[in-house]
């Protein structure tokens, strides 16, 4: 306990800089790999490549026709790949600010986004109630598969070396094990806005519209947790561990940032973040520093 | 070097000897088109020989060429020994041997001169005395025959030592010795030592045994019998040879049950041995049964005489004297003394009492029992306190006012009696949250409870009795236990603590539950409350079927057999009745049973081999009635083999299709796929390509779903085979199809191809059966015996009977239409510009083909219905075509117009089946389709009348490629509303 005091104490949560641009809300903010960059997204139809830590603004990705929902960048920080309301999904070159492919396939708005481990499949998520895998290497923009199971619309996916995870607002949190070949449903009973995993990769985190979010055990799906206290009602929030898994960070609908200890579930430390929702928070690979990013428009970066 | 000078001056003549290079080269060849040949088929692999020449030809190239070219010779031909005068040098004798003639490849078959191991160096295997066996042969003449008589002797051979012993020997091994190097024994050299040191000491008188022995330690080692030498044989062990000399089967002993004789045997023996020794002529008698070697394995009759031929061929060869040792010398002994009597008592009285007999029987004390050992075994819950109460009985009592407590007395006091009195301390733990089993402690009905139970031991002692030990000895399972063990499924805790079953129907029904869970047994028994469909016999044995299903645990039969008369919704509505009632029965239970733990407790009624769970209680956990949450589901899913691919996975369905169901049979799936839904696929595909134009493309949409939901659809899959028909063979007989369903029996044309429509079936069933026996499948006969007239005629009715069912569908198309109408307005009032104009004519032009073509599917089918209203809504249509067909200047007959409708229809139905043509190929194509049509002419007896409109429809077709040819978009759009539709989609 002491032990996770002490961590505690560490926990990002003085502002260490903002980053302004987006006009509008941001939707999401995403450490790069490394977690020397950051990417960020909003309703200003634009992607921004900065510098969290100088607060420079690199580069700025405009392509897209409406709002970017989610971005993702390779693991080689050589491509990006973003999804939002015109069904589109872009694949970017980081370097010249080109889009190389644009995916096609979905028939409504699409939620979330992800690279494989080799950079050669891009899943997303849709509002059109599927999930579908593109090919990078191929000219071909329609999907290679097309997962279409769930009830609802899909609000994240995330990928592991063989499966694909995806939660909906069905209540599921459905894993695809490629290698298996099966599909596990985990019905929790409420939506689930977004998935993420523990960097270990055995549990699973979903944060559910019923204001809590949720601990699973991947492999068993068993309820491992669940961590309450903030507001999580309509909005979609992200939600994270951080780089070692001993605390579990999300926002809330009144721009608090919540902190909880893993294993007990008590409310660690929480601040107020943003005047408004916080929409998604991302944490450092590797250092204690957090982004956070809200629908009034800014982005904070947080050591 | 000197060779090298040679060679420059060196003429060549002839063809070179090839080199070894080139040989070599060939064979390897050779070699590797072996293992190629040898994957081709017989007729197609060739004989080489081993250098890669081919040796067999065909007939005609050869045939087998054997030597050099067919012939005896060689490549320098025959060469005549060369001559020699005999006079000066007399030819001296030729010594030929086989090997000169012989090629390579025969001696190396012969094995002449191959390479092979040595006889004299097997060291321990068969060869060795194969070889000794030579040699013995060899020295035979030499030496006088062991064995005298017509054996023949070379059969007997002496031992060989194999060339190891024979080397051992040269270095001074002797048989039965260790082998080691002499010098290093260490035993003797100290013994050596000491020797040399004792004579030392005794004086110098031995000094030069002392010195010989020192110097030749081999020698010394070689005498045998010497003390060390005793000692150090021990180490080698002497392996003796037992060898068979008697006349049984091998592994057969003669001693087996009679081991006394086996003395008599060993002595006989030694003695023989005696005789050998000490009397050669001894062993030249036959009879004596040892002394020879006589055929082992095979039988000789006990009064057969010994001939020659009975001789042992088949022994070893070895000579057993040499190497037999005695091992008991303790018994060779008393041999000795049996010997003696034996020449005392004479040959068979020798029998003697054994002093010790080896055949003594083991025996075992029994186990000691402990003092302290109860040979009745206690349960924790003793059955016999029975016993206990069976001796005093308690008063008789008057059962309580209330009837249904008296019942569950009365029950409960059976269980108690036949289970034990766990089950009455169990009741009296849920007495204490339950006041109904007040009973069983105090409170009224006590007293009658005890006298009860009393009644039920009395009553039940008998009969438990006998099973007591059983139970005694066999493990005691829980309830829960064997549950899991066979797969029962807990019962539903039942909430409801009453229910309008009465305590006695509990009781009854405890009982029976009682049986259910111990065996199987039917419920034939089930008292006539638990018939809750007695009214049905049928029915109520299904309901018990149901039960015992239900009761049987484990895995539940996939579906018994299906009861062909029910239906499946029957059978499922069956199924919910018997739930329920089976529900109704358990709650029942609930009565009684409060508790689904005191349910379990009961198996344990019969035998006492269960005892009650005891963690039970907190296992059952008390399910909520919303589902918890997370919830766990897998399913099969299948990834993508180019997703595998990606995520660097092996496909774990390796490229399998997902199973699905197949269709019962292929022809099936043709014939009852129903045009309509062929259709809205159509239109479902190009609403997705021309999404743009989606508001319009809805309204067509909907009409067609319209019509797909249609009751009309039935009776339009009765006239499938046709379709198939129509899709098997070309589009012209789309014409014919149409006509068909259009057919009409006023019109005398009409009625002529309604007999072709008929025939076209017939061929069409003909060839589906057909096409079903090559397919290897159940063709579904409709018809299997009609005569043609009959088809006709059925063909004629079976159109009109769908008259009826025709007109909603009409009313529909109309609503449709109308709404289109009002598309075509605003559509006319928005656009502007030429171009647009164009386009939008195109587009309506789609429209009123599309609405047509609903409606004149409509219209076909209501055929020739003579309704005023239908034939107005025809005629309608028709003006407003022939007001956006501006090039068909002059109004047509109602026949032709159909006519042209249906070429639309044919158009259309070819651009379902995806035979899209080129624009440029398209006027070929129409000419040849001309011509078709006047080859169909011929073939069929068309009236002049149909024949002219078809003539008219050919003539407006050329004006409107004329007309067409003005402008290259408006080229396609005329001709055929195949082309019109999919220039629509290029231009969109």
């Amino acid at each position: 306990m002491s032990s996770s005091g002490s961590a505690a104490q560490h926990l990002p949560r003085t502002e260490a800089r903002s980053l302004s641009g987006h006009e509008g809300a941001v939707l999401a903010v995403r450490f790069n790999r490394d977690g020397n960059y950051c990417l960020s997204c909003g309703k200003d139809r634009t992607l921004r490549l900065w510098n969290p830590h100088t607060g420079a603004h690199v580069k700025t990705y405009k392509s897209h026709a409406r709002e970017v929902r989610d971005v993702h960048p390779s693991s080689d920080n050589a491509k990006l790949v973003s999804c939002g309301a015109d069904r589109q999904i872009f694949y970017w070159d980081v370097a010249s600010g080109r889009v190389i492919r644009k995916f096609r396939g979905h028939n409504s708005e699409v939620n979330s986004v992800k690279f494989n481990e080799y950079n050669a499949v891009v899943v997303s998520a849709g509002y059109d109630r599927t999930v579908r895998a593109f090919d990078c290497r191929s000219q071909s923009s329609d999907p290679i598969q097309t997962i279409d199971t769930f009830q609802d619309s899909v609000m994240s996916v995330n990928l592991t070396k063989t499966e694909i995870i995806a939660g909906s607002v069905d209540g599921t949190v459905r894993t695809f094990d490629i290698r298996m070949g099966r599909e596990t449903v985990d019905n929790l009973g409420h939506p689930v806005n977004c998935i993420s995993l523990s960097n270990d990769g055995n549990c699973l985190l979903a944060n559910c519209l019923d204001s809590t979010v949720r601990l699973l055990d991947k492999s068993s799906g068993e309820l491992l947790q669940e961590y309450k206290g903030h507001a999580c009602k309509s909005f979609k929030m992200d939600c994270c561990l951080t780089n070692d898994d001993a605390f579990v960070v999300g926002g809330s609908e009144d721009g608090h940032v919540f902190f909880w200890e893993l294993v007990d579930a008590p409310v660690v430390t929480r601040f107020r973040a943003h005047s408004s929702v916080v929409t998604s928070i991302s944490y450092h690979p590797a250092k204690a520093c957090m982004l956070t990013s809200s629908v009034d428009g800014s982005i904070r970066v947080w050591t | 070097m000197g060779a090298d000078s040679d060679d420059d001056d060196l003429v060549v003549y002839g063809t070179p000897i090839e080199r070894e290079e080139d040989t070599s080269t060939r064979k390897r060849r050779a070699v590797a088109e072996a293992g190629q040949l040898r994957a081709l088929p017989a007729w197609k692999q060739e004989v080489r020989d081993e250098e890669g020449r081919r040796r067999f030809h065909g007939a005609f190239t050869g045939g087998f060429s054997a030597g050099f070219y067919n012939t005896v010779g060689s490549k320098e031909g025959w060469t005549p020994q060369t001559f020699t005068s005999s006079r000066k040098n007399r030819a001296e004798l030729k010594k030929q041997s086989i090997y000169s003639f012989l090629d390579e490849e025969d001696i190396k078959d012969m094995g002449g001169n191959a390479l092979e191991t040595s006889q004299q160096y097997d060291t321990f295997g068969f060869t060795a005395a194969e070889y000794a066996r030579k040699q013995a042969s060899k020295e035979q003449k030499e030496r006088p025959s062991a064995i005298p008589g017509p054996i023949p002797d070379e059969l007997v051979v002496p031992t060989s030592n194999s060339i190891g012993v024979a080397l051992l020997m040269k270095m001074g091994w002797r048989q039965g010795r260790s082998i080691r190097d002499s010098h290093a024994d260490s035993l003797y050299e100290s013994r050596r030592n000491a020797r040399k040191a004792f004579l030392a000491l005794s004086g110098s008188r031995n000094d030069k045994d002392q010195e010989q022995s020192s110097d030749k330690p081999s020698l010394d080692q070689a005498v045998a019998g010497s003390l060390e030498e005793m000692h150090v044989s021990g180490n080698t062990p002497v392996y003796v040879l037992h060898p068979k000399q008697d006349l049984h089967g091998l592994g057969y002993d003669p001693f087996k049950h009679a081991p006394e004789f086996r003395d008599r045997k060993t002595l006989q023996k030694s003695r023989d041995r005696d005789h050998k020794r000490n009397d050669v002529s001894v062993r030249g008698n036959l009879l004596v049964p040892n002394s020879g070697n006589y055929a082992p394995g095979f039988g000789i009759g006990a009064l057969e005489e010994l001939d020659a031929e009975d001789e042992d061929i088949y022994a070893s060869g070895f000579a057993y004297e040499q190497t037999e040792v005695d091992i008991e010398p303790s018994k060779t002994a008393s041999d000795s003394n049996y010997k003696l009597d034996d020449r005392k008592r004479g040959f068979y009285l020798s029998f003697k009492i054994a002093s010790n007999s080896e055949y003594k029987l083991e025996r075992f004390l029994p186990p000691e029992i402990p003092d302290d050992f109860d040979a009745q075994h206690k349960f924790p819950t003793p059955v016999q306190s029975a016993a206990k109460f069976s001796d005093i009985a308690p008063p008789e009592a008057l059962p309580p006012e209330d009837t249904s407590l008296t019942l569950l007395i009365e029950g409960c006091a059976a269980m108690v009696a036949r289970c034990g009195k766990h089950i009455e301390d169990f009741y009296k733990e849920k007495s204490k949250t339950n006041p109904q089993f007040m009973f069983l402690s105090e409170g009224d009905g006590c007293k009658y409870y005890m006298r009860k139970l009393w009644e039920h031991q009395q009553k039940y002692a008998g009969q438990q009795r006998p099973d007591s030990p059983k139970s005694k000895t066999s493990e005691k399972l829980t309830a829960d236990n064997r549950g899991r063990i066979l797969g029962e499924r807990p019962l539903d805790r039942s909430t409801k603590l009453h229910s309008p079953l009465s305590a006695k129907e509990a009781v009854q029904l405890q009982s029976n539950l009682v049986d259910t869970f111990v065996k199987p047994i039917s419920l034939d028994g089930l008292p006539e409350s638990e018939k809750p469909f007695s009214n049905d016999p049928a029915k109520q044995a299904r309901f018990e079927q149901f039960l015992k299903d239900k009761y049987k645990g484990g895995l539940r039969a996939a579906n018994a057999a299906p009861i062909s008369s029910m239906s499946e919704a029957d059978r499922a509505r069956e199924r919910l009745d018997f739930e329920a009632a089976a529900e109704a029965i358990e709650k029942g239970k609930g009565k009684k049973v409060h508790d689904p733990s005191s349910v379990f407790s009961l198996p344990g009624m019969n035998e006492q081999r269960f005892v009650a769970a005891t963690q039970l209680e907190s296992s059952v956990v008390p399910k909520d009635e919303k589902p918890i949450y997370p919830r766990r589901n897998q399913f099969e899913w299948r990834p993508s083999p180019i997703l595998c691919k990606r995520f660097d996975i092996i496909d774990p369905f390796m490229g399998k299709p997902m199973h699905v169901q197949r269709p019962r049979s292929k022809i099936e799936n043709l014939i009852f796929m129903t045009e309509s839904h062929k259709g809205t696929k159509d239109d479902v595909e190009s609403s997705i390509r021309s999404s743009q134009h989606a508001s319009m493309e809805r309204i067509t949409e909907t009409e067609s779903q319209g019509t797909v939901n249609d009751p009309d659809i039935e009776p339009n899959s009765m006239q499938r085979p046709v379709d198939l028909y129509k899709a098997i063979f070309s589009d012209d007989s789309d014409d014919d199809a149409d006509e068909i369903l259009n057919n009409q029996p006023v019109d005398p044309v009409k009625t002529s191809e309604g007999a072709n429509m008929a025939l076209n079936r017939l061929v069409a069933e003909d060839f589906l059966e057909s096409l079903g026996k090559e397919l290897g499948l159940e063709v579904p006969t409709e018809r299997p015996n009609v005569s043609r007239a009959e088809t006709l005629s059925s063909a004629g009715t079976s159109v009109s009977s769908q008259n009826d069912k025709i007109t909603p569908a009409l009313m529909e198309v109309k609503e449709s239409r109308s709404s289109l109408g009002m598309v075509q307005v605003g559509n006319a009032n928005n656009e502007a510009s030429l171009a647009s104009a164009e386009k939008l004519d195109l587009k309506f032009e789609k429209l009123v083909n599309r609405t047509e073509e609903n409606r004149s599917r409509h219209m076909h089918r209501q055929s020739q219905s003579p309704r005023s209203d239908s034939s107005s809504e025809r005629h309608r249509s028709r003006k407003r075509r022939s007001h956006h067909h501006i090039r068909d200047g002059t109004p047509e007959s109602d026949s032709v117009s159909d006519h042209h409708r249906n070429r639309r229809r044919k158009s259309r139905s070819r651009h379902r089946k995806g035979r899209s043509r080129t624009p440029d190929t398209d006027s070929s194509s129409d000419t040849k389709h001309q011509r078709k049509r006047k080859e169909k002419r011929a073939r069929r007896t068309y009236t002049p009348d149909t024949d002219s409109s078809d003539h008219e429809h050919k003539e407006r077709y050329k004006s409107s490629s004329r007309r067409s040819s003005d402008k290259d978009k408006n080229r396609n759009h005329s001709r055929r509303h195949k082309h019109r539709r999919k220039d629509h989609q290029d231009y969109l």
